[in-house]
C-alpha cells in the first residue's frame, strides 16, 4: 500500500461507519430528526408532482405523501430559496430502492442517499489524516474518533442537508490537501468544483472556504502554496461549472438562492414559543458583557449536542460521556494543541502550524456566530450548526500526531 | 524522552480516549434509539432529560402553573372544547386534562391529551411535581382518535397520555403540579383547570 492509498484497515475502518449510519437509521422513525419531515415534503411533492413546490402556494390541498405516508398539511411551513442538491439526490435513491422496501419503509430510499454519502465521506477523513504523515494506525485511528462520534453517524442516518455539507466539506478539504506547489490542473478543478458545490450547501458550511483561503495565505508565505493566472481561471471554472447551474435553478424557482425569507418567516413563527426561547439574550445584556447563566446554557447545550444529543435533541447517551470524557478529551487536545503549536513554531515547521491554529480558530469563530444567530434570530443551540469544523478534526489530530520532519510535500519547498 | 514524543503519546492518549468514549456513546445512543422507536407514539424519552433540565432535585421553571385540588372524587371535565383549528407555530402547546382521580383510598390519576405546533406534535413528557420534585410522568403516546376528528389531522394522533399518581396525602395532592416538556431542554407551561378544590 502506498502512502496515501486504501487497504483493508481504511475500508473496515470506512464500512464500519456505514454500518453505524444505517444501524441508526434503522432505529430512528420518520421525523425522528430534527426538519426531516420538513426536508421530506420537498422530496415528497418532487416524488408525486415531478416539480418543486410554489413557497407559500402549495401544498394547494393537504396530500399524503408516499415514501412516507405522512399527511402534509396546506399550511405546513417548510424552507424555500434554497438549493435543494441534497433533496434530488434523496430522490434518486428514493426512485431506486422505495419500490423494493415495505410499503411503510419507503423514506429509507431517501435515506439511502446519505447511507452512500457515508462513504466518500469516511474515506475522506481516513485519506486527511493519512495524508499528513502520521502512522497508518494513528491516522485510522484518528478518523474514527471523528467518524463515530455519535452526532456525525445520527446526521448522516437521517434524511437531512448536512450530511451532503459535511460530505462536500470533506472532500474539498482533501482537494485542497493535494494542491502542491504546482498542481496539475484536474487537482484544481476538482478543487473547484468542491468550492463551487460548497457555495450550494447551507451557509454555516462556508467557514470552510476561509478555512481554505486563510491556509492558502499561509501556504503562499511558507512555499506550500503557489499562485498562477492559469490555475486561478481553472480554479473559477470548477466553482461555476458546479455552482452556477444549481444556483440559477434555485433563482428561477424562488427569486433566491440563500433561503434568507425562509428563515424570517421561519423565526416570525416562533417567536411566541416557548420552547423557541426567542430573544434570549448572551452578549452585551442590559449593560452586562456576557449573561453568564444564558451563555452557560447555550454552551453546555450546544456542547452535549455536537457530540450525542439524539433525536429531536431529546434522547440523550448517559451524562458522564459529555460531563466528563467528552470535555476531558476535548480540553486536552486543545492545551496539547497550544503546546504543539508553540514548539512547532520554535522548530520552524512551516505550514503545518498553521493547521491547529486555524482549526481553533474557526471552531470559536462558528461558535461565535452560532451565539449571535441565536441571540438576533431563532437557531437553538446545536452542534451541528458548527459541524463544518468535523472534517477539519482529522487534520488538527493528524498535526498532533505528526513526527517532527515536515510532511513529504512541505519538504519539497 | 523528548518534549515532541511526550506531547504526541499524550495526543495519542486523548484521541484514544474519544475514539473509546465515541464508541460506547454510539451503542448508549443507539440503545435509546431503539428503545424510542419501540413507544408506539414515537416520542423519545429518557429519563436524562430530566436530569438535564433541572426538573430533579432543582427549582422548576417560574412560569408553571399551579392546579388548584380541592377534591377527592374522580372528576370527569373538558375546559377546552375541541375545535378544529390545530395550534399554529405562535401558539403554546394546546391541550386538556380529561380526568384527575386524586389519590386517596385507590391510586389517583391524570389523564388529558397534548398537541404541539410543531414535530412531533405534542409534548415529550407530562408530569406531576410536587414541590418541586416530579412525582410522576407520563409521555404523551396514547391513541386519540378523538382529537385526530376534532383537529382534522392524523398527526395528533398519539396525543394522550395518562399518569398514575402515588400515594399521597389531601394536602400534598392540592398542591399537585403539572407541566410538560417540549423539545430542546425547555419547559412550557400547560394550562391546567380548576377541579374544585377551593
Amino acid at each position: 500500500m502506498n502512502r496515501t492509498g486504501l487497504g483493508a484497515a481504511e475500508a473496515i475502518v470506512v464500512l464500519a461507519f456505514s454500518f453505524a449510519v444505517v444501524c441508526y437509521s434503522l432505529v430512528t422513525p420518520f421525523n425522528g430528526a430534527p426538519d426531516e419531515g420538513t426536508h421530506f415534503f420537498l422530496l415528497e411533492y418532487l416524488y408525486a408532482f415531478g416539480e418543486f413546490p410554489r413557497p407559500m402556494i402549495d401544498p394547494v390541498t393537504p396530500f399524503e405523501g408516499v415514501l412516507t405516508h405522512h399527511e402534509f398539511q396546506s399550511s405546513d411551513f417548510w424552507y424555500w430559496g434554497l438549493p435543494y442538491t441534497h433533496v434530488l439526490g434523496g430522490w434518486a435513491t428514493a426512485s431506486l430502492f422505495a419500490p423494493l422496501l415495505p410499503d411503510a419503509f419507503g423514506f429509507l430510499g431517501a435515506r439511502a442517499f446519505n447511507w452512500l454519502l457515508s462513504l466518500p465521506f469516511g474515506l475522506a477523513l481516513v485519506l486527511l489524516a493519512r495524508n499528513f504523515g502520521v502512522s497508518r494506525p494513528w491516522s485510522l485511528v484518528a478518523a474514527a474518533a471523528v467518524l463515530f462520534i455519535p452526532q456525525v453517524i445520527f446526521v448522516f442516518s437521517s434524511f437531512n442537508s448536512d450530511a451532503f455539507g459535511l460530505t462536500i466539506v470533506a472532500l474539498s478539504a482533501l482537494a485542497f490537501q493535494s494542491l502542491e506547489r504546482h498542481p496539475p490542473p484536474a487537482k484544481l478543478l476538482l478543487f473547484g468544483i468542491g468550492c463551487g458545490l460548497l457555495l450550494t450547501v447551507k451557509l454555516y458550511f462556508l467557514p470552510a472556504l476561509i478555512y481554505f483561503l486563510c491556509l492558502y495565505c499561509v501556504g503562499l508565505l511558507t512555499g506550500t502554496y503557489s499562485f498562477s493566472r492559469r490555475g486561478a481561471v481553472i480554479l473559477a471554472a470548477g466553482i461555476v461549472v458546479a455552482a452556477f447551474p444549481i444556483l440559477l435553478g434555485t433563482y428561477l424557482r424562488f427569486g433566491e438562492m440563500f433561503g434568507a425569507s425562509g428563515q424570517f418567516q421561519f423565526a416570525e413563527l416562533h417567536r411566541a414559543s416557548p420552547s423557541a426561547r426567542y430573544g434570549t439574550c448572551f452578549l452585551f445584556c442590559g449593560g452586562q458583557l456576557l449573561h453568564v447563566d444564558n451563555l452557560h446554557w447555550w454552551l453546555s447545550t450546544t456542547f452535549a449536542s455536537f457530540f450525542a444529543v439524539l433525536g429531536w435533541m431529546n434522547i440523550l447517551i448517559p451524562a458522564p460521556f459529555y460531563e466528563y470524557v467528552f470535555p476531558f478529551a476535548a480540553i486536552s487536545l486543545f492545551l496539547l494543541s497550544v503546546a504543539w503549536s508553540a514548539r512547532a513554531l520554535i522548530m520552524r515547521r512551516g505550514l503545518i502550524v498553521a493547521h491547529p491554529f486555524f482549526f481553533w480558530a474557526m471552531v470559536a469563530g462558528t461558535a461565535l456566530m452560532s451565539l449571535l444567530s441565536s441571540q438576533t434570530t431563532l437557531p437553538q443551540p446545536q452542534g451541528r450548526y458548527i459541524f463544518v469544523v468535523v472534517p477539519f478534526i482529522p487534520l488538527m489530530i493528524a498535526a498532533l500526531l505528526s513526527p517532527d520532519r515536515l510532511p513529504a510535500r512541505e519538504q519539497k519547498g | 524522552m523528548s518534549g515532541g514524543r511526550i506531547s504526541r503519546h499524550m495526543a495519542k492518549l486523548a484521541v484514544a480516549l474519544i475514539l473509546a468514549g465515541n464508541l460506547a456513546a454510539g451503542l448508549f445512543g443507539l440503545a435509546a434509539l431503539f428503545q424510542a422507536q419501540a413507544d408506539p407514539g414515537q416520542v423519545p424519552v429518557v429519563a436524562m432529560l430530566l436530569k438535564a433540565s433541572g426538573v430533579s432535585g432543582e427549582a422548576l421553571s417560574p412560569d408553571h402553573i399551579s392546579m388548584p385540588v380541592d377534591s377527592l372524587q374522580t372528576l370527569d371535565f373538558r375546559s377546552e372544547r375541541l375545535s378544529g383549528a390545530a395550534p399554529r407555530a405562535s401558539e403554546p402547546v394546546r391541550g386538556n386534562i380529561d380526568e384527575v382521580v386524586l389519590p386517596s383510598d385507590s391510586p389517583g390519576s391524570i389523564r388529558g391529551w397534548a398537541i404541539a405546533p410543531d414535530p412531533p406534535y405534542r409534548p415529550l413528557m407530562v408530569l406531576a411535581v410536587l414541590d418541586d420534585r416530579v412525582v410522576a410522568h407520563a409521555r404523551a403516546n396514547i391513541s386519540r382518535g378523538d382529537i385526530v376528528a376534532a383537529f382534522g389531522s392524523k398527526r395528533y394522533e398519539w396525543s394522550g397520555f395518562a399518569m398514575a399518581l402515588p400515594a399521597m396525602s389531601r394536602e400534598d395532592a392540592c398542591r399537585l403540579e403539572v407541566i410538560y416538556l417540549m423539545p430542546g431542554f425547555e419547559f412550557a407551561n400547560g394550562t391546567l383547570p380548576d377541579v374544585g378544590c377551593n
